[in-house]
């Protein structure tokens, strides 16, 4: 496997424990509240901090596991042609899924709505997004392109 | 970046010695459009190896033929 | 047999796929907004406090009138353009690709930045300014970097 795979794997894990982590939690709240009284702020900071250290703890296994896995080579981290095409082909399927969440949520700000919404609807864009783009991508490096 | 390839080909030569094919005829046959033969005549364009393969089967000439590499000398 | 044969000349060599076009005129309508927009929201905001700039106004009429120049002289285009047997092949969707790849960067950031005002709860402004500005610099950064590699320039990714 090559390194970015491994991480694209990793993204593929950590976000949808992140999100339904702190989608169940926010959502069980806004179930018991008003939308203005919901206390979602610090909830959030702990789901983005831990998508940031997932990450980084993450992509720091996965070069253990590669200069492992290959006998001490220091795994490429930048990734080659392939790995960069793969990259294209999966953001450009998570297109339409984060551009609609992007004005849906201009649309929200503009109405002056609250920003529980805001914050939500961009974070729940965001992690849906990289998960789509993750899978896009797995499958363009297991069944080819 | 500039030019994306270093791959160089002979396929406006091909065209004429196929009876003055037109682009657009070669396009047809390859299922690319004219712009993209046109793209990679004038070095713009890579094709993909399907593509190259394809387009070097319409003049039933190997792929060598129709483009070329340099050497690891020239690189 | 017996058809007229185009010329060989070097006029072919601006000869651009129906895609390009479409690309250039995006292009054109994305700059023209952008810098229409900044040129009205600076102004605006210069002195005054975020909560009372109007910018709803000026970010639906930039945005109408894009979406209606841009559709029209894309139909226009499409209507006048000679018919030739293929339109779109995958040379164009590898340039859409790039293109799309390029122009990500700045949707992220200006999501990013939504999100972190949004959380700390500043005025609507900001949010909707961040994202809406972001799009913008994506669709002229996106359309140039399309421009260029149909032309032969592909950015270093």
């Amino acid at each position: 496997m090559s390194f970015t795979e491994r991480i694209t794997w990793t993204s593929l894990v950590v976000l949808p424990v992140v999100a339904l982590t702190y989608f169940t939690v926010v959502l069980t709240r806004l179930a018991d509240a008003p939308v203005d009284e919901v206390s979602w702020i610090v909830p959030m900071i702990w789901a983005i901090g831990t998508v940031i250290v997932g990450m980084i703890a993450g992509a720091i296994a996965q070069a253990i596991a590669a200069t492992i896995a290959s006998g001490g080579e220091e795994p490429d981290t930048e990734g080659d042609v392939r790995d960069k095409e793969i990259d294209r082909i999966g953001e450009y399927a998570a297109r339409h899924v984060t551009s609609l969440g992007c004005m849906a949520v201009i649309v929200l700000a503009m109405l002056r709505a609250d920003h529980f919404w805001i914050a939500n609807g961009v974070f729940l864009a965001g992690l849906v997004g990289g998960v789509v783009s993750g899978i896009v991508k797995i499958r363009a490096y297991r069944r080819g392109f | 970046m500039g030019r994306p390839t270093r791959v160089t080909n002979a396929i406006r030569q091909l065209r004429f010695a196929a009876g003055e094919m037109t682009q657009a005829d070669l396009a047809d046959r390859v299922g690319v459009t004219r712009q993209t033969i046109i793209a990679i005549e004038h070095g713009r364009y890579s094709p993909t190896l399907e593509m190259a393969f394809q387009i070097a089967r319409v003049f039933e000439v190997p792929l060598d033929d129709a483009f070329q590499y340099p050497t690891t000398e020239e690189l | 047999m017996g058809k007229k044969k185009t010329p060989n000349c070097d006029e072919e060599w601006a000869s651009m796929s129906r895609d390009e076009v479409y690309n250039w005129i995006f292009a054109l309508v994305s700059l023209v907004s952008t810098i229409t927009y900044l040129a009205i929201l600076v102004p605006r905001k210069i002195g005054a406090p975020a909560s009372e700039v109007s910018y709803v106004a000026p970010l639906l009429w930039v945005f109408g009138c894009g979406m209606v120049v841009g559709f029209g002289t894309a139909l226009a285009v499409r209507l006048a353009a000679p018919k030739d047997s293929k339109v779109r092949d995958e040379r164009d969707k590898e340039i859409e690709l790039i293109g799309q790849y390029v122009g990500s960067g700045f949707v992220t950031i200006g999501a990013m930045a939504a999100l972190v005002l949004s959380i700390l709860e500043v005025d609507h402004f900001w949010v909707s300014n961040s994202l809406f500005v972001g799009f913008l610099f994506a669709a002229v950064l996106s359309s140039f970097a399309k421009a260029a590699a149909y032309r032969g320039e592909y950015p270093e990714i």
